[in-house]
Order: C-alpha cells, then structure tokens, then sequence
C-alpha cells in the first residue's frame, strides 16, 4: 500500500520538476527484478538527485525520460524488499536492470523516517542519507531529533540521548544495524554508543514495537542502518568534513566500498571517523570542560547471491568526554547556590583539554549474519553478534586519584537471532523468530568507590510470530511475541557479604495494526501494541550519591516489569502543493518506575541529602506530532512542525518529571537546481519555539525553565571539484545568540545552553 | 556451493560464537572495594592557653548517615586554638586524610559558619598554603558571650576560588568549588 503513496508523492515531485536545460538529454530504461529473476510490477524507482519518480509496469519496466547526462544514485523500493541502490551512469546503452532481495520489514509500525526537507513530506520511507548529509557532525541524538516527536535529553552540549515521546534510555531501545544496543542506558547521562556516519538511514518506530524487538521498546525502536555492501564491481566512497566555530571543532568521515568481478556478489565496506572539539561556549561564556574526542571504525564484508549470503560486521566506537566542571557539586547546597548563580561557577578560557570530571567510553559490535532462501517463498536469516562496552567515569577527586576511574564498567552481551520469513499466499505473509541473549556485567575492580550498580548475569530467550494480511485498499498485522529474563545479581551488602538474588521475568506482548489507504491522497494507520520492560539492575540496586544532582538514590529489589499499552494513529495527506501528517497516542504504562523524593533527609559528613527511592506508579501519555508542508512555488517551500506531550502519574495525580515542552518548528526551503556551474542551491530559514513546560509534579529543584526562540540558517551547493560531486553548506545555529535553557537539559541548573555556531561542511560523494 | 553445505556452515558459525561466549564467569563475583575518600570522622581540637586540650567528634564510622555527634562546651574568658582532622574509619586502622587536605592545601579551605559564629565565637584562620592564603586546619577562637546551645558548621570546600572577595577572611560566599564536608555542631559557652 506504501507503493501507492509513493507513488502518487512522486508524481507529484516530478511534476515540479521542469528540464531547465538546454543541452541533449537521454532516457533510462531497465528492469526490477526479485531474488528468483522473475520480473517485479510496481515497484517505486527515484532519483533522489533529481527527485524523481516513476514505477515499474506491470512487466517490470521502468524508464526515465530527457535526463541529463551525468551520474546518478537511484532507489528502488518495493513492499516486503530492501531498498536497494544503484549507481548509474547518463548516458547508458545497456538497460539498467534491478535485482531486489526480501525484507519482510513491519508494514504497519508507525515509521518516521528522516527524509530531504525538499521531496514533501512522506511519512512513508523516503531517502534520507541527504538529511543526514546535511546535519552531519551532529551527536546520533542530534541526528533524529529533526523528526517530529523525537527530542533530546541533554548532559551539557556533547552528550545526548533521543527522546520519543517523552520516554527516554532504558525504554526507547536502539536496534544498531540490526542488533539490540547495549550499553549502561539507564544512565540519563550515558549517550547511545553509536557513530551516525554509520548509518544510511534512522527510522523511528513511534510504536510500542516490543513484538518484533523485544524488551525496552516501550516509547519506540531507533533503527539506525548502514548502507548495502556492494554486489558489483565498482569502488564507491563519501568523504565529509565538518567544522564548527562553537568548540572550535573538527570531524572528518571517509566511507569506502567496492564489490568484487571475479566472486558473484562479494562486496565490502570500510568507514571511520574522528571528531574533536574543545570547550563549547554559551552565549556569555565558556562552558569549561566540555570538549570531546571521539574516534570510530567500522567494516563490512559479505556476499550477498540470490539463494544465500552473508557477511561479517565489526564496530568500534570510542570517545572521551568532557563534563561541564561547575556541575560537579558536592551536597544539595551547593546546587542551591549553583542554581542560584548568574553563570557558572568556573569560566575559563577556551581549551582543548578534557580534564575530570569525564567519560571514557569504548563500544565494540562484532556482527555475523546468514541467509539462506529456500524457495521463492521462505527465506531463514541467522545472526550472531557480540557487543563489549567499557564505561569509565573519572571523577574530581582528593590524592592522586584522579587517573582512577571512579566508575569502571564493562557489559558484556552475547546475542542471535533466528528468523524465517514465510509468504503464504500474495496477501498472507508471516515471520517468525527466535532471539537470545546472554549478559554479563561487571565494575571492574580499582575504583576506590563502592559500586553504584552490582554485577549481574542475565539471560534472555524470546520467540515471535507475526503475520500481515493484505486486501484491496487494507493492511492488516497481527503479532504475538514470549520472553523470559533470568537475571542474577553479585553484590556485597553492607558488611561486604555476598548476595545474589536473582530474579525471573516472564512476559508476553501483542501487537495489531491496520493500513487503509483512503484514497489515492490520505491513508489512515492504526496501531496497537503492548510492550514490557523489566527493572534495570540500577533501579534494583543501585545505591548512593548522585552527584550530578546533589541526591541519594536507592534502588528498590522488589520492583516488577514495566507494562505498556500504546495507541498510535496517523493520518497522512499528500496532494499537490500540500502535504500533511500527523499522529495522536495514547499509552499507559502500568508499573511505570520513576525515582519518588523520600520525606527523610541523610545526614552524611557531605551534608544532608534528599533521598529518592526507586517506586512504581500507573502512567499515563498523550500526545500529538504533526507536520504540514506548502509547496509555495517551484523554488519555495513552507514547512512546519508541532509536537506536544501530556503525561500525567495517575496514582499520584500529578505531572510526570522531565517531559519535554510544547515544541514549534517553522520553516522556508529555497532551492535552485542550477546556478552557473553550481548546482542543487538551497537556502533553509529554520526557527525553533520551545514552550515553558508548565506541567510539573513540583518536586524539582527549581522551576523549568523559560521559553525560547532559535533561528537557524543554512545555505549551500554542489560544485564538480576533479568531476567529483562536492556539496558545500554553511549553517548558523543559534543565529542571534541567544541565551537560553532547555528543560531537557540536565545541566539547566548550572549553565546556558550553547551559543551561537557556525558550521562548514564538505561532502565528497564518489 | 550446495544447500547443505551452506546450512552447515550457518551452523558453525553459530557453534563458534556459542563456544566463544561459554567463557568461564568466575569474574562476576566482585571484589571488596575500599572507600578511599570517604571522611567519615571530623574531629575538633580545641587547646587553650594552658595547653589543656578538649576533642569534639562529628564520627559516622559506618559512613551510612547515623552520625554520632559531641556536643561543644567552650568556657568564657578563655582563648582557644582550633584544630582540625578528618579521618576515614571504614578503613582499618582508620586512614588520616588531613594530610591529603593539607598536601594539597591551595585546593582546599575550611569554613566555619552557623548561628555561634559572630554571636559566641569568632573562628580566625592560623595557617596558610603554598600561596600565603588560608587553609583553616588550624584557628584562633575568640569568645565572644556566654550562651547557646549554637549552631557551629564546619564546611571544606574542594577546588574554591580563594581569590574572591571576602574568601580568605572566612567567608564562603563567594567560595564555589564543590563541597566535601559539611557537618553541625551543637555549641555551648559556659
């Protein structure tokens, strides 16, 4: 059903688009194929570059008319198969023929992709390397914030976690080319160990997509996916250069990929990284210890045939970050006078240098997948990964502790997953899986601390079936998932004897959803889903200072799993010049664990702290995402976007903590195909209005935040440098400097957020 | 290549990674970790002119918020030096940690606050650190009235700016840094 949309959405894009040249154009014409050679009707093919579109007729044919010559990517998507890309060269005699493979991917997960500002505004799948090209440098966080409903949770300006739908960390969960993230998520500080120039895509599952992901997918699924590996000769490459003035810094991206003549389908991928920046600045002052570095690798090697393949995945992230010296406080009376402070306590001048407190955090994913087709109709898929991550915290400390880690952990996780994805008949399709995984997590030994989180064993097994039914103008999905998590936790108490509790957690999620394609220009989706998520060790056991915030918090060993319902409508409109998305949820978590303030104070030699202890209540969201796009004029367009959040704890009837304003994005698009000898000009005006977030339980340390207003602009262009295609845009964030907090910003106490900053980024495409 | 090899090779793959993570896990159980920083005893020190020494002891040896705390008696008409110690008792023999203060005294400063100052007592630094500026591990006390039970605080502050105003003559409000102890001392002058 997607494939109509997109059609009828690039229909429309192609109509805008009028052959301004005046120089001898050609036609592309190739065929669509599916794994077993059998030639595929229907299938959407688009030139981004050019955003165009058309689709493939009933045998399989497509063609482009009066395109320049020139090279060109282009996409071809088909419903139950991978996007897949090509490179092709105007002009071209040889047809250019298309073989897709299958996916089985969810219909019916209410899925928000980033997307180029310029193609309108699917909220189908639609190319988004090109949005992300133009934000790169950014944090992963960063990255999908663009999409509506998704925010940020902030530590200061270099650390970030996405936020969906008010629900942050341990219950949004990331599926990093296709394996579960894991990492120390339930720290509000602990950003996803994950490099975006990875990624070809991020999609944001709005859903409770518990049936096919597991636990933790409570707010929603952030799938961030690398590109195919190549399956034909040819080497292909991206390299991006970005600097900023706000922390002076740089980062530098190389991607190269290329497949093999002599091995059918044997391709491979090489891509790394490295940024470093310095102290950020807010508007009237440095914000001391802030900088980062941070140095990434990642390779792919596979083969990928008709009736099987595989390949070998291998990640590494690593960075070293600095954290913001005035926010490390000592007792509650310290934040007071903190929180009561025009700016922070310590300014100094700029400095590349990252001195305590800090993090130092390693994150290595090592990743085997198979697939074997048994027919045209079944196809099995293993995958085996293994995933280390390393925190260490460093605090201020007395002595010459300060190359101690105060915090040392190491996680490791084991998991697999096993899928078969079945096509009953045309309309029937099911997929059907098992995954497991094994957990082991230990404080690594030297800290000269007590451990804030015990080590802990866990074990989990889970098994699903889902099964989509597609007739006429409907879509329909069912899915049913089991899981079963042992959890054994090694912890001295007290006295420094062991315990070791353990823990059994037995859950089972549902998930039913349905598509109706209106007309050729609306589609309503529906879906329901319950998901689950079981107490982080953390919450159990954790136990201490909190020092970012000057409090005690203490872990609570009976707590059960988190329980969620959630309802999520969309409705989409597209039809030349408007288009128009927008959806209403509504979600109870029953069980829903949040830190509650303690009415006894601990004295400690420190001072006396306020005590939180780890509870659970009955919670309740709400909340709607929309976004409407005005194609004004061949070269304008008008974009807008809405996002807000009601939360309420039921049991305690009042607001819920720390869930994000009333949001307003606006903005003006202008772009130019052609200019001389530049091409693809665009100029963004972009401002951003965050509301005061007036709905609080009033059990914080100060009041939120005022409201604030941000313009931002962009401007850029694609040159051919030596005949390669070389994008060059300049941005300003923050253009009128001004000084403001952000509720979701957990340095709000102590600091303004970042002032303004100019951004140059270089991207070479070969 | 034929199916069943592919399977196979599927399939050892699998074993090998399952092989892999069947390492042995004798590492889960943690290992004791001493509090190195904790402060968990401030002792008072008070000697008057006659060289007769009084201790008072703000002590949470178990560091886990159950202080036991001396109440102070001063006597009017005399003058006091004051001391000041801080000790960490989780660890055995109890490990001095005035010395780390004192080592790295530029980094540190003590201050006295609370209803006593000013009212029965003034507290006047007696040391200095590297840089000529005070420390406040040793004190003058001078009585100023009979009265009480007060309230005396004893505050260190880790990483103060000790050139701003007001900080070197014992005023912490303009101190900063981070707080590494802050304990109340009930005080009487007889």
């Amino acid at each position: 059903m997607i494939k109509y949309i997109q059609l009828t959405c690039l229909m429309l894009l192609s109509g805008y688009l009028l052959a301004q040249s005046q120089q001898e154009n050609y036609n592309i014409k190739g065929h669509i194929f599916d794994e077993g050679d059998h030639l595929l009707p229907g299938a959407t093919v688009f030139i981004p570059e050019l955003e165009e579109g058309v689709v493939s007729d009933i045998d399989g044919n497509f063609e482009f008319k009066n395109i320049e010559p020139g090279e060109y990517i282009i996409v071809v998507r088909y419903l139950g198969f991978e996007p897949t890309e090509r490179k092709i060269h105007v002009p071209s005699y040889d047809p250019v023929d298309i073989h897709l493979h299958g996916e089985f991917h969810m219909l019916n997960e209410v899925s928000v992709e980033e997307e180029k500002v310029t193609t309108g505004l699917q909220t189908v799948e639609a190319v988004s390397k090109d949005e992300l090209q133009k934000k790169s440098g950014g944090s992963l966080a960063e990255s999908v914030s663009n999409i509506t409903g998704v925010t940020m949770l902030q530590t200061g300006p270099a650390i970030a976690k996405p936020v969906i739908h008010g629900l942050h960390s341990n219950r949004v969960l990331i599926m990093n080319n296709g394996v579960r993230q894991e990492g120390q998520q339930w720290g509000t500080e602990h950003a996803p160990e994950i490099d975006p120039f990875t990624a070809q895509t991020l999609k944001v599952i709005k859903g409770a997509a518990a049936v096919r992901y597991g636990s933790d997918a409570v707010a929603g699924v952030l799938l961030v996916e690398p590109p195919e590996l190549p399956t034909s000769k040819g080497l292909t490459g991206d390299v991006n250069l970005v600097g900023t003035s706000n922390g002076r810094q740089g980062i530098a991206s190389v991607m190269l990929a290329n497949g093999s003549e002599k091995i059918k389908g044997l391709g491979w991928r090489l891509q790394s990284s490295a940024k470093k920046a310095g102290d950020f600045h807010a508007p009237n002052y440095m914000l001391t210890n802030t900088g980062l570095h941070e140095l990434n690798f990642s390779g792919e090697v596979g083969i990928n045939r008709e009736k099987w393949g595989g390949s070998v995945f291998y990640s590494l992230f690593s960075t070293e970050t600095g954290i913001l010296k005035s926010a490390h406080i000592g007792n509650a009376t310290d934040l007071q006078e903190a929180i009561g402070r025009d700016e922070p306590f310590y300014i100094e001048d700029f400095s590349y240098d990252i001195n305590n407190p800090k993090q130092d955090v390693a994150h290595q994913l090592a990743k085997v997948k198979g697939y074997y087709n048994f027919n045209d109709n079944s196809k099995l898929s293993l995958q085996v990964s293994q995933q280390v991550n390393s925190r260490k915290e460093y605090d201020i400390r007395r002595g010459d502790r300060d190359d101690k880690p105060a915090l040392d952990l190491k996680l490791e996780t084991l998991s697999g997953e096993l899928v078969l994805e079945q096509i009953h008949t045309d309309r029937l399709k099911g997929t059907y899986g098992i995954s497991y995984m094994d957990q082991k997590n230990r404080n690594i030994p030297g800290t000269g601390v007590r451990p804030l989180v015990p080590n802990y064993l866990s074990t989990s097994i889970g098994a699903f079936a889902i099964e989509s039914y597609g007739v006429n103008k409907w879509e329909f999905e069912l899915g049913a998932r089991y899981d079963y998590r042992r959890l054994e936790v090694y912890k001295l108490d007290d006295d420094d004897v062991l315990i070791t509790p353990s823990y059994n957690f037995n859950n089972a999620s549902v998930t039913g959803s349905v598509e109706y394609l209106i007309n050729d220009n609306m589609q309503l989706t529906s879906n329901l889903a319950t998901a689950f998520r079981p107490p982080s060790v953390s919450e159990l056991y954790s136990e201490g200072l909190h020092h970012g915030v000057g409090a005690i918090e203490e872990g609570n060993p009976d707590l059960d799993s988190e329980k969620s319902f959630k309802w999520v409508n969309t409705f989409d409109y597209n039809k030349n010049p408007f288009a128009f998305s927008t959806s209403i949820y509504y979600q109870r978590i029953q069980d829903f664990i949040y830190l509650e303030p303690q009415s006894e104070f601990k004295t400690l030699s420190r001072g006396t702290f306020p005590v939180f202890a780890y509870k659970q209540t009955d919670a309740r969201l709400m909340g709607l995402d929309a976004q409407f796009k005005y194609q004004i004029s061949q070269s304008f367009a008008y974009q807008a976007k809405y996002s807000m959040v009601r939360a309420r704890d039921i049991s305690n009837d009042r607001y819920l903590i720390n869930m994000p304003a009333d949001r307003v994005e606006n903005g003006l698009t202008f772009n130019q195909d052609l200019l001389g000898k530049l091409t693809d000009i665009f100029i963004d005006l972009n401002t951003v209005y965050v509301a005061e977030q007036t709905r609080v339980p009033g059990i914080d340390y100060t009041t939120p935040p005022d409201a604030y207003f941000l313009t931002n602009i962009q401007a850029g262009f694609s040159y051919k440098i030596l005949n390669l295609d070389t994008d060059f845009s300049l941005s300003v964030n923050n253009a009128f400097n001004t000084a403001y907090r952000d509720y979701l910003n957990r340095f709000r106490y102590y600091a303004d957020d970042m002032g303004r900053n100019f951004i140059l980024r270089l991207h070479v495409n070969f | 290549m034929t199916k069943k090899l592919n399977l196979k090779l599927l399939a050892l793959l699998f074993a090998l990674f399952a092989f892999t993570a069947c390492d042995d896990d004798d590492d889960i159980i943690p290992e004791e970790e001493n509090e190195e920083e904790v402060i968990t005893t401030v002792k008072l020190t008070f000697t008057d002119e006659s060289d007769v020494e009084t201790v008072f002891t703000w002590a949470d040896p178990e560091n886990d918020g159950s202080p036991v705390i001396d109440d102070i008696t001063l006597e009017s008409g005399k003058t006091y030096e004051l001391s000041v110690q801080l000790l960490n008792e989780t660890e055995s023999p109890a490990e001095d940690i005035t010395e780390e203060v004192e080592e790295e005294g530029v980094d540190h400063q003590f201050f006295f606050s609370g209803t006593a100052i000013d009212d029965l007592i003034t507290i006047s630094y007696n040391d200095s650190d590297e840089d000529g500026n005070p420390v406040g591990l040793d004190n003058n006390v001078t009585i100023l009235a009979t009265g009480g039970p007060s309230v005396l605080t004893v505050i260190l502050r880790h990483q103060p700016d000790k050139s701003a105003t007001g900080v070197s003559d014992g005023e912490i409000d303009n101190a900063g840094g981070e707080t590494d102890v802050s304990v109340d001392f009930n005080i009487t002058v007889q």
